[in-house]
């Protein structure tokens, strides 16, 4: 499913006020606010820097947002966001520790450093002799990326006897 | 009214129950479709029962246990089908052999000698079809002869009829689903007891869903073999069960069930056939997937071009259901052919 998650640093005026105006656009375009912090310890020229994280459907609305801001008058010192858009799971059994995990995650995201990420990793043991089951959740920017992740896991998971299995 | 001779081949649950239907079901139809079925020879392992005259009483024949066969008159000790099936007269030959999936014999020679001697073919067999489904298609087509095998694929599920006869207009792109039950009870069994595979396997055999030597169910070999099947008959391909890529349950883990459903999956033993590519694997499904069916039910989905996902959904094969699904291809023939007339 395609959200992304972003955080975005901004200036607003000490004043009561002022913070509705930045929420107003961010709700119009679909934004789904996580967090809200105002850094008082840097206020500056009666300016307060804003840390707002949000998730939002896709870049499309992002950059209307940013427009709206900017329209308003609303300095933007910082904006970063998530890589991306597609999430998937892959689950891998097999003995994924004593076979380097790290090296598998190294594989998969040096494939495009900056447009392959691995979010969450998830394990489950319950005897360290037996086989482990380790759930990834894999986060691109591309579908083609995704695909891309996903061979390349099958791949690994063929060299270090694992199973992998994937969503349909 | 039309006589149509046929031959049985391999006289197991399947074969036997379909003797019992005809039983049951010739005078229906004699009456309603002028058919009147007449069963000339069955051929076993180690002999055969062979009235070409008058037809087999098929009534004695069905419940004669193996050690008995010899009580009949029609018995005739070691009279095989390798020696003697091209030599009696008939219309229609139904193999009803175990499957051999390594090289798929005899059934294969069975099936390519009658159809080259001219006999449409009926059969529950995998073995030819997802081994040599092409090469025995062009012998269909140059020798202008009939061969069906709904049996083959999906236990009940009448999916190539369905194809043939309803959905000819659509174009399908794409198949999935849940082709074995075996794998799909075990799946089912740890997923809601939260139990090891070898003891939900254990379960599976004690209950009678699973073979002494369930290999071909839990590798998949079994699901790879019917999707090669539809693969060929629905989508046109002209693959061959080496070309499935494929994957076994044998390695799930508890823990990766319980993975999965925290994020609201179920992990289920899939069949794809798309793009080419042919593949039976576990894969993650969301819980509220039309795939997620349960116990020893098959699903199938097709995707359309036109009229997007037709799923057709029933229980895995019995000896009564997959006689039926033989029976009703073997009446297919005669209704086709008596139009000819």
């Amino acid at each position: 499913m395609e959200i992304l998650n972003v955080e975005m640093e901004l200036e607003l005026v000490d004043s009561p006020g002022q913070l509705i105006k930045i929420l107003v656009p961010i709700g119009k375009f679909g934004g789904n606010i996580i967090n809200i912090f105002h850094i008082r310890d840097r206020i500056k020229n009666n300016y307060v820097p804003v840390i707002l994280n949000f998730d939002i459907p896709d870049i499309n609305k992002l950059n209307k947002i940013k427009e709206k801001l900017q329209e308003i008058g609303i300095k933007i010192i910082r904006l970063e966001r998530d890589v991306g858009a597609y999430k998937g799971h892959v689950i891998l059994i097999g003995h994924v520790f004593d076979s380097d995990i790290n090296d598998t995650i190294d594989e998969v995201i040096n494939i495009n450093i900056e447009k392959i990420q691995i979010r969450k990793i998830s394990a489950l043991i319950r005897d360290p002799k037996k086989p482990s089951s380790v759930k990834f959740l894999i986060q691109t920017e591309t579908e083609d990326l995704m695909e891309k992740a996903y061979q390349k896991f099958e791949e690994i998971s063929k060299h270090k006897n694992l199973l992998m299995i994937k969503e349909l | 009214m039309k006589e149509f001779k046929f031959i049985i081949i391999g006289f197991g649950t399947v074969g036997r129950s379909l003797a019992k239907l005809v039983v049951k079901k010739n005078e229906q139809f004699k009456k309603k479709w002028g058919i009147n079925l007449k069963c000339v020879a069955i051929f076993e392992y180690n002999g055969a029962f062979v009235d070409e005259i008058n037809g087999l009483d098929l009534k004695t024949i069905v419940d004669l246990p193996p050690n008995e066969f010899s009580s009949s008159p029609n018995w005739k000790n070691g009279y095989l089908a390798n020696d003697h099936l091209n030599s009696i007269d008939s219309n229609i030959v139904v193999e009803l052999t175990k499957t051999n999936i390594k090289d798929a014999e005899p059934a294969y020679t069975y099936i390519k000698t009658s159809l080259l001697n001219n006999r449409d073919v009926v059969t529950s067999n995998k073995g030819p079809l997802s081994l040599y489904y092409p090469e025995l298609m062009k012998i269909v087509s140059s020798n202008n002869r009939l061969f069906r095998f709904e049996a083959s694929v999906g236990g009940i599920i009448p999916i190539l009829g369905t194809y043939k006869n309803l959905l000819l207009a659509n174009k399908i792109i794409a198949i999935s689903g849940i082709l074995n039950g075996t794998s799909n009870y075990i799946l089912t069994k740890m997923t809601l007891e939260k139990i090891p595979f070898d003891i939900a396997l254990k379960e599976a055999q004690e209950n009678g869903y699973a073979e002494a030597d369930p290999s071909l169910d839990i590798q998949g070999i079994d699901a790879a073999s019917k999707l090669v099947i539809l693969a060929n008959s629905i989508l046109g391909y002209e693959s061959s069960l080496s070309n499935v890529k494929r994957q076994g349950i044998d390695k799930i883990t508890p823990e990766a069930i319980e993975l999965a459903r925290e994020e609201r999956y179920v992990i289920k033993h899939v069949a794809v056939a798309r793009d080419g590519k042919l593949e039976v694997a576990p894969k993650l499904i969301p819980e509220n997937h039309t795939l997620n069916i349960s116990g020893t039910k098959n699903i199938i989905i097709l995707k359309t071009e036109e009229a997007g996902e037709i799923v057709l959904s029933g229980r895995g094969a019995g000896g009564i259901e997959a006689a039926s699904a033989v029976l009703s291809d073997i009446l297919y023939i005669c209704k086709t052919r008596k139009k000819e007339i």
